[in-house]
């Protein structure tokens, strides 16, 4: 499955799923989309960065769970009743196929995008953070912000929870005591 | 004709039978399943890309397109489309089963509105490819083309008996050095090779045939007592196999894709020489040039007059000794014929060649692990029934019973199936007879290994993991344990070393162990290494297990000079992380002089673990059952501390520190406001130990772990997660972390 890729010289035409975040429309490529589920009983994850909610139980396989409106620091409130869960597909370095799962406020629809339509990201300068952003487009009638799903995904993949100090794994064997 | 069936057909059927549960959903002017549908197409194109019956192909691309369209449309189907794709789905049924049986594929119906109506027979036939073998002579060795396409299912059968064959007559010719005239096991060896002559030439492998044919040439004379058994003849065979071992390993490859299609050259005109000298009765000798590379270089050379007997006291019982090699002069032979101890069957029966006809089954392990995934899913699912309220809500007495009936039979068929992936360790532990002899006579070293408990049983998962390590473990015991016989007779020990590997169960799981009576760790060499790296404070104060635990870290290495196999610092870290990755532990002992022991403790199946179900705050955790000491609830002030922090209690007379789970985690709704209205639960792990402070003990549960995927590859808090039987996610608490926070 050709992923549709965040560098500027390859194409991101193709069709897109959009989804709501509090008041914004985002979208992610239709390819990454496995499934969508209704929010569902999260069981939390300890000593993890709060925009990783923690886990479900999808028929059988255990999944991360992503909150985005977190992820993006957006403002937090109640989730809609019609708040749900996408299951993102990704693709791992070695042909593997990894799911998590994204929470997001509602999903709206599958549109068809095409490079002429995707302009890339405004430059703000700083703020906010635009590296997971592929591009922006108007083509629908609202604006929404097209996401790099992968980069977002594979950001948290493989992150290093380090516990307090003095109890990392191997300071007893440099002569730090408990 | 059609396309052999490929090897994701399993998969494709597998997405073929999830597409009907969605198509039972759809509904004209809804959107449910659109995005799921979608997805199995494209999951169908990437699977199914390469020789694919057009028919086929086309459908899926048909039926992308009628997603396509309806996307592009209302975004919800139509009765069209649905009406479309039940047609669609009942047909690719019926052409994948078509597929599988090599009978020709049906048409698309009519009503398919692409108008590409593909006529039955057309098709496509592949296109034969060129005979199998093509005798290019390169550098005078034959190389081997395979024809992967025809030939795939065949070809597998072959390397999958092959590496068997193989296996036996390696077995088989180590029995027969120390015993060469045991006639029973030069006819199961010269059997083997008849055997793979006779299915290397059915499959047009000619330069295998031919290998196979010199050596069983060889074989059949010793049987006729025309040449005898000797060191280098055993050699030559053993050069001879390891060839073909060589040859069937690269088929091996090509079937799995790596190389596909790309000569395969093996240099034996060399060794077909040597084959045919030895027919001859001259014995060449041994050539410069190092052949397969775990044939030892120079012919074994044994000081004579040391050479001697084995002395009774060094036998234990239930043991399968393989003496490494000596110059076999029938007196000694007679002196390790009757050193055998009274266990009657080892070296006189061929025991190492398998009886192959007794009532086993070859199976493809993806089956097996099929199976055992299904069950494992439908002990869940069993199991959220019976917790579900309505069903509890329901006072029937009948329905009671079914339904515990349903429980026993459904644990039942899990313990059967977990049980079908138990195989005994003796597989990996007789590859390490040959390593031994090798390394014992490339170092000059005489070596003797002990196989003790092979019949143990483990998940053969874990089996075929131990295989590395193991093989690094015992390589380190002859390079760097076992002293030369020069020296060992100098400091008064026989000059036959002893490495011992044993297997048995214990404590829930299973302990390998390996022994060595050679020269022990030098704990201060290496705790001044240990400085000299950097690894630990100059003044630091370890205990002695733990001094051994250095050589365990990356970069470690205290040879002095980088020998062939060990000493290059990159091995025992990474046998530990293999260790570790299998939930394993290893734990070493030594005594300078006399030798050292490695303990590898490992569980006994990767996937199920025996768990206490703990609550704390609104949350629950498992704790692995094998970690957990004790528990009990601490009476008020049994719970001391030290500046008024942290806590500890008196666990059989050891202050242990107590962790407060709640606290720690962060939890939310913690219950027990003091420590005495909570429950302790003493885990260890090596020597430590730590008092966990939960609200409750909720219960002991099996449960099937699951990996939780990427995003918590790296954190140590967590060891999986496991699905409880409501259908919940339990996360299992990593003790070894919990243990040292």
């Amino acid at each position: 499955m050709s992923i549709l890729a965040t560098t500027d010289n390859k194409t991101k035409t193709g069709r897109y799923l959009t989804f709501s975040l509090g008041h914004e429309s985002y979208g992610i490529p239709v390819l990454n989309v496995r499934e969508i589920i209704r929010l569902c009983a999260i069981t939390p994850v300890p000593r993890m960065p709060t925009h990783i909610k923690g886990v479900i139980n999808l028929r059988g396989t255990v999944i991360a769970v992503l909150d985005l409106r977190a992820k993006f620091q957006l403002s937090v409130g109640d989730y809609s009743d019609r708040a749900c869960i996408i299951v993102v597909q990704l693709n791992g370095p070695d042909g593997s196929k990894n799911l998590m799962g994204a929470i997001v406020d509602a999903v709206e629809e599958v549109v068809q995008l095409s490079d002429d339509t995707i302009e890339p990201p405004p430059d703000f300068g700083g703020a906010p953070d635009t590296q997971y952003i592929m591009g922006v487009t108007t083509s629908t009638g609202s604006v929404k912000t097209l996401l790099d799903i992968e980069k977002i995904f594979l950001d948290d993949a493989s992150i290093t929870r380090s516990l307090p100090e003095g109890s990392a794994r191997d300071t007893n064997l440099l002569g730090q005591g408990k | 004709m059609t396309n052999s069936p490929p090897s994701n057909l399993a998969q494709a059927l597998d997405i073929h039978s999830r597409f009907a549960v969605e198509l039972a959903f759809v509904a004209p002017g809804e959107k449910t399943g659109l995005l799921p549908i979608n997805s199995f197409f494209m999951d169908l194109e990437d699977l199914l890309s390469k020789d694919v019956p057009e028919p086929v192909s086309k459908s899926i691309a048909l039926g992308r397109d009628w997603i396509n369209e309806t996307f592009d449309g209302s975004g919800t189907f139509s009765e069209k489309t649905i009406k479309l794709l039940n047609e669609w789905h009942g047909w690719f049924g019926e052409a994948l089963a078509a597929w599988e049986q090599g009978k020709s594929l049906p048409a698309h119906p009519e009503a398919w509105a692409s108008g590409e109506v593909i006529p039955i027979a057309e098709v496509a036939a592949p296109v034969s490819e060129p005979v199998a073998v093509e005798q290019a002579v390169i550098t005078q060795e034959k190389a081997i083309v395979l024809n992967l396409k025809d030939d795939a299912e065949l070809l597998n059968e072959f390397h999958g008996e092959s590496v068997e064959l193989l296996q036996n007559i390696e077995q088989g010719l180590l029995v027969l050095e120390d015993n060469p005239s045991d006639s029973g096991t030069i006819n199961s060896i010269f059997r083997a090779f008849h055997t793979f002559k006779g299915a290397a030439g059915f499959l047009r492998l000619l330069a295998l045939q031919d290998l196979a044919h010199d050596l069983e040439s060889l074989l059949d004379a010793a049987r006729q007592s025309k040449i005898r058994i000797t060191t280098p003849i055993i050699n030559i065979i053993l050069a001879g196999s390891d060839a073909l071992k060589n040859y069937t390993f690269q088929i091996g490859l090509q079937l799995k894709g790596t190389n596909a299609g790309k000569p395969i050259v093996v240099p034996t005109s060399e060794l077909i020489l040597r084959v045919k000298a030895a027919l001859r009765g001259e014995l060449p000798p041994e050539p410069a040039k190092e052949q397969p590379p775990a044939a030892p270089e120079a012919p074994v050379v044994v000081p004579p007059a040391k050479a001697a007997p084995i002395p009774e006291a060094k036998l234990p019982e239930k043991a399968l000794e393989v003496v490494t090699p000596k110059e076999t002069t029938p007196s000694s032979i007679a002196v390790n014929v009757t050193h055998l101890n009274p266990t009657p069957t080892p070296a006189k029966e061929p025991t190492a060649i398998k009886d192959q006809s007794s009532g086993f089954v070859k199976l493809d392990t993806s089956k097996l692990d099929a199976l055992i995934d299904l069950v494992g899913e439908l002990v869940i699912a069993q199991s959220m029934v019976v917790q579900d309220p309505d069903v509890q809500n329901l006072e029937s007495r009948t329905l009671a019973r079914s339904l515990r009936q349903l429980s026993r039979t459904t644990s039942e068929l899990q313990r059967n199936a977990m049980s079908l992936r138990m195989v005994p360790v003796r597989a990996a532990f007789q590859k390490m007879t040959r390593l031994v002899r090798d390394i014992g006579a490339q170092q000059k070293k005489q070596v003797q290994l002990i196989l003790d408990g092979e019949e143990t049983e483990l998940d053969r998962n874990i089996v075929e993991k131990l295989g590395d390590p193991l093989v690094h473990m015992i390589r380190n015991a002859v390079d760097h344990g076992i002293e030369s016989p020069a020296d060992r007779t100098a400091s008064g020990k026989p000059a036959l070393g002893t490495v011992r590997l044993s297997a048995s169960h214990q404590r829930g799981g299973i302990l390998i162990r390996i022994q060595d009576d050679g020269k022990g760790l030098n704990a201060e060499k290496i705790r001044a290494k240990g400085i000299e790296k950097g690894l630990i404070a100059p003044n630091a104060e370890l205990t002695e297990s733990e001094v051994y635990g250095l050589i365990f870290m990356p970069g470690f290495s205290t040879a002095d000079a980088i020998t062939d196999l060990s000493g290059r610092g990159v091995g025992m870290d990474v046998v530990k992380r293999n260790i570790e990755g299998l939930r394993g532990k290893v734990e070493i002992q030594s005594v300078l002089g006399k030798g050292s022991t490695f303990n590898i403790l490992l569980p006994l199946t990767l996937a199920i673990i025996d768990g206490l179900l703990v609550g704390v705050g609104n949350d629950r955790y498992i704790i692995p059952t094998i970690s957990v000491r004790e528990s009990f609830r601490p009476k008020p002030g049994m719970v001391t501390t030290i500046h008024e922090r942290g806590g500890m209690v008196s666990v059989r007379g050891k202050q242990t520190p107590v962790l407060r789970l709640g606290q720690f985690l962060g939890t939310a709704g913690i219950k027990a406001s003091t420590d005495e209205e909570g429950i302790i639960i003493v885990v260890e792990s090596g020597d430590a130990m730590r008092g966990i402070l939960v609200d409750e003990l909720i219960g002991k549960q099996e449960v099937v772990i699951k990996s939780m995927g990427e995003t918590f590859k790296d954190q140590n808090l967590l060891a999986g997660a496991a699905v409880l039987g409501d259908g919940s996610v339990g996360l299992i608490l990593d003790v070894d972390t919990l243990v040292k926070l």
